[in-house]
């Protein structure tokens, strides 16, 4: 089977998702030591009622969410926004859902823009993501 | 200079350095494979294998590994969480362009300067600049970012 998002199959509203996760201290470890930053709140404990997690674990979440829906990612990431709302809690169960909400070409480039929302199982909004992905196409992507 | 009472519009905030080394943009990857579950290794490795295999990112046409962009975001994140704590947990913004590779070797310096301070009722949204730039003084990644900040508490 060939893999791989194809441009044309892509349409704006496309919903994909949801994943869901558990947020757990060897997420928050592996984070930590991904990007080098051990704030206690991460590590040891915050005001929200125990460790949380590096507000943009969930960037990532988008390659999953394309994987998730059409075999693989879009390609080169060109831009990325995102409101945090709450931090996510150790032991907490995360929904990501995405919309794709743009899709056009520009100096003969060709973009996807995907917005997706992190929820806990509170129903707690955690963080909205908007990522603009410039359009690659060879089965595998290049940020 | 941490309080919105006293800081003003160019201020600039401590600087975070990262030396991106392989095995960061290693641990990178690998933190996302807890996600990605509905992948084969091969499926895995095609999808993200230029951030951790040298040959496979040359055989793509790059000249080596090249780190995520999220590795530039997140140290964009610490800077404001650094700043702002909860009010960046709580309320923070962020919108960045990658405009340049980073691979391994680079040294990044990330950066903010205030850019705008506005109010919102008894608190503050900051607005920052924010960039991060490699040892050659190159900007690989640009962008704003606010918080909310209760007026003169530090």
């Amino acid at each position: 089977m060939e893999k791989g998002l194809k441009w044309e199959e892509v349409n704006i509203g496309d919903r994909c998702g949801p994943i869901e996760y558990v947020i757990t201290s060897e997420m928050i470890d592996g984070f930590a030591n991904a990007v080098e930053d051990y704030n206690d709140w991460y590590m040891k404990g915050s005001p929200f009622n125990g460790r949380i997690a590096h507000p943009t674990l969930t960037a990532s979440d988008q390659d999953v969410l394309l994987i998730s829906k059409w075999g693989s990612a879009a390609g080169l990431h060109a831009k990325q926004s995102s409101e945090f709302i709450n931090p996510a809690r150790l032991g907490k169960k995360i929904t990501v859902t995405g919309e794709i909400v743009d899709k056009y070409i520009k100096r003969e480039k060709r973009y996807l823009v995907l917005e997706y929302l992190a929820v806990d199982e509170d129903g707690r909004e955690i963080v909205r993501h908007r990522k603009t992905d410039v359009y690659l196409f060879e089965g595998g992507q290049g940020e | 200079m941490n309080t919105a009472k006293n800081i003003q519009v160019g201020d600039e905030l401590p600087t975070i350095t990262r030396h991106i080394t392989q095995g960061k943009m290693t641990l990178f990857v690998d933190q996302l494979r807890h996600r990605t579950n509905i992948m084969s290794p091969e499926d895995f490795h095609t999808q993200f294998g230029i951030h951790f295999d040298e040959e496979f990112a040359r055989s793509k046409g790059l000249p080596s590994t090249v780190a995520q962009a999220f590795q530039p975001y997140a140290y964009v994140s610490e800077l404001m969480t650094n700043f702002f704590g909860e009010g960046w947990l709580r309320g923070g913004k962020l919108e960045m362009s990658f405009i340049k590779m980073v691979c391994p070797g680079d040294r990044l310096d990330v950066k903010g300067t205030v850019k705008e301070m506005i109010p919102e009722g008894s608190i503050s949204r900051i607005v920052f600049d924010v960039w991060c730039e490699n040892q050659n003084g190159e900007k690989v990644a640009v962008g704003t970012a606010s918080g909310l900040r209760k007026r003169g508490v530090s």
